[in-house]
């Protein structure tokens, strides 16, 4: 693996530790259920993508 | 007669001025008279040229006409909710508007094509037979009551089909006059004195002369049938003079445009009898109908109890009764989504091909989904008050035949995009009908308050499908038309269920407004109303939309908005109600403005 792939994956690792980390503090501060945050949060994450896709395709 | 009933008179009148009027450009030669569109000559006033100024009234009265096909559309959403037909026979008429208004320019640009000069014809004598049903709907409903005069058992089916050879027949004509095969065989019954030769155009003005022949005697003999029954309901018997009438005159016409000479007066005529024939069938043909079905609601109420469901099942109860699985109203605002993202694809009108095989395709694969929802939800359908009259809980269709039924409606939609549209639009189609069922119908209604959030995705892939249907491969702007559907969902569907609660709670489907409450529910629909329209307006700065369209958004998301803040305010019913019925209307006149937007670069 090159340095560049191995650091692609810690990348993608930390994210994911982050992401997990976040979520976990907004579910406890706000008292929902973990299931319905996530069906909240993962179609606005999605549109996040879509809208850094459309600025980075401009 | 009613104030509706009259808007919808003015209304089919105006469309058969215009269509009149269409003959008049086509005889005088003037279809070329502005050869631009929406400007004539560059101008917004066409110049001194008789050409010109035909053509350019015939796109005035168009324009005219609108306006009382457009007050129809909000009168009827007004007053008129509860009636089914005149709803879909308005629905379907706004739909039809804006492929007719695009044809109409394409007509033009293209140098009128026979073929998109016969499909323009068509979609005006739908619009005008729209206007038709709703006008006679009106003025049966205006004096219900029990019947007193003859009816027929059962309606004629051969009346229906009578009609529709009417129709037909007036393709031909049309396709003959823009082929130039209306001169080719002159003399009658002879061509010339002699008998026909082979030839394109002979074959093309043959089939018209004998469309003419069978037709119009189909529709003497009814007319003239139904007007000599004794009892007969007055207005049967006026419609049925009208139209024997209106065709015995016209079939004299026709043959003496052959046999005399190609007078423009005469073919002007020949046009204004055959659209008279046409609108009188229609009327006769719903008159007809409506006598029918009063005839059978009066003896079903002279013995009581209505009949028993297997004796109920006749052909025509039958077939609409499969027609309501598919849910049409859903598949008619599916359509309409799936139209606009066609349209942007294309820049314009797309192929006429594509067009009409993805609408077909599209409706097949939504009409299935809806079927096996029907299917999947039958227990608690049978609960609520909404749905109770469903035909699986009452007793009309079986649940394995709507079962079956759905499976065959999807797979006769994978045949139609995989031969005639292409793989990719197939495979969303598909997509979206397997997610409606598996994840929203099977997964997430019950499951869930969010239900509709993330249900939502299936109907909000038909502009994506329009688009994939046109290109064969997708790009950014499909996806944010699937944004922009996505987050209207949620503020839509919660405003219907906060009407319906009480039925939602009967049949224990875990909506927003049981689960969290009233106040809840109000606060999601005003956040999400936001992010809709943030969604809609953040294409300007994308460049995937200009100016036209960011004030549309604009102004329909604002007034979004407002609704939503009223309701959270109020709190009341109706403001939920004023709301749902809003956001049907936001969607169209969003997607039309996009395509606006497109059509006219400032």
């Amino acid at each position: 693996m090159t340095a560049s792939g191995g650091l692609s994956v810690l990348g993608v690792g930390l994210a994911a530790v982050v992401a997990v980390l976040a979520y976990t503090a907004i579910v406890r501060s706000t008292g929902r259920s973990p299931r319905e945050l996530a069906w909240t949060l993962i179609p606005a994450f999605l549109l996040v993508m879509l809208f850094v896709w459309t600025a980075l395709s401009r | 007669m009613s104030r509706f009933a009259r808007l919808a008179t003015v209304a089919a009148v105006g469309v058969y001025l215009l269509i009149v009027m269409g003959g008049v450009v086509r005889v005088s030669g003037s279809g070329l008279g502005c050869p631009d569109w929406p400007l004539c000559h560059g101008q917004l006033l066409p110049p001194a040229d008789l050409h010109a100024i035909v053509e350019y009234a015939h796109r005035t009265i168009a324009a005219v006409v609108g306006v009382p096909l457009g007050l129809l559309f909000l009168a009827a959403w007004r007053s008129q909710r509860r009636d089914r037909l005149v709803l879909c026979a308005v629905n379907l008429m706004m739909v039809l508007l804006v492929p007719q208004v695009l044809l109409g320019r394409e007509v033009v640009l293209r140098e009128l094509p026979p073929m998109l000069v016969a499909v323009h014809l068509a979609i005006a004598l739908t619009i005008m037979a729209l206007a038709i049903v709703v006008a006679t709907t009106a003025v049966v409903r205006a004096r219900a009551g029990p019947v007193t005069v003859a009816a027929p058992s059962r309606y004629p089916a051969s009346l229906a089909w009578t009609t529709l050879g009417v129709f037909f027949l007036l393709l031909t004509g049309a396709y003959t006059r823009a082929t130039g095969a209306s001169w080719v065989c002159p003399g009658f019954p002879l061509c010339d004195g002699q008998l026909p030769l082979g030839g394109r155009l002979v074959e093309i003005h043959l089939l018209h002369r004998l469309t003419a022949t069978v037709v119009g005697a189909s529709v003497v003999y009814h007319g003239l049938a139904l007007a000599r029954r004794p009892g007969r309901d007055r207005r049967i018997v006026v419609w049925a003079r009208a139209a024997a009438a209106a065709a015995a005159l016209q079939f004299a016409i026709g043959v003496a445009q052959v046999s005399v000479a190609p007078l423009p007066l005469l073919q002007i005529l020949h046009l204004a009898g055959g659209t008279a024939t046409w609108a009188a069938m229609v009327a006769l043909a719903m008159f007809v109908y409506h006598a029918t079905r009063r005839a059978g609601e009066t003896a079903a109420g002279a013995h009581g109890e209505p009949e028993p469901v297997g004796r109920r099942a006749r052909p025509g109860p039958r077939l609409a009764a499969y027609l309501s699985l598919t849910k049409p109203r859903i598949v008619v605002l599916l359509l309409t989504t799936a139209l606009g993202g066609m349209l942007l694809a294309a820049d314009g009108l797309p192929p006429l091909s594509t067009l009409v095989f993805t609408l077909l395709g599209g409706a097949l694969s939504a009409g299935g989904a809806n079927a096996i929802n029907c299917y999947i939800d039958r227990d608690i359908d049978g609960v609520m008050g909404r749905t109770a009259l469903r035909p699986i809980p009452a007793g009309l269709v079986s649940p394995e035949r709507a079962l079956l039924f759905g499976i065959a409606l999807t797979v006769a939609s994978l045949v139609v995009f995989g031969l005639l549209v292409n793989p990719l639009a197939g495979a969303l189609a598909f997509g979206a009908m397997l997610y409606y069922v598996f994840v929203y119908t099977r997964w997430l209604k019950r499951s869930t308050p969010s239900n509709i959030v993330i249900g939502g995705a299936a109907g909000a892939l038909p502009p994506v499908i329009g688009w994939a249907a046109v290109h064969g491969e997708l790009a950014l702007l499909p996806l944010w038309l699937f944004a922009i559907v996505f987050y209207w969902t949620p503020p839509h569907f919660w405003a219907l269920s906060l009407l319906i609660k009480r039925e939602y709670e009967r049949a224990r489907v875990p909506m927003l407004p049981i689960v969290r409450g009233d106040a809840e529910t109000h606060g999601q629909i005003f956040w999400y109303s936001l992010l809709m329209v943030a969604v809609t307006a953040v294409l300007v700065p994308f460049g995937l939309m200009g100016p036209i369209y960011l004030a549309a958004a604009l102004l329909l998301g604002g007034l979004f908005v407002y609704y939503a803040v009223r309701l959270r305010s109020e709190a009341t019913p109706s403001a939920a109600r004023r709301l749902f019925r809003y956001s049907l209307y936001y969607l169209t006149l969003l997607f039309a403005a996009m395509v606006l937007d497109r059509r006219i670069p400032l």
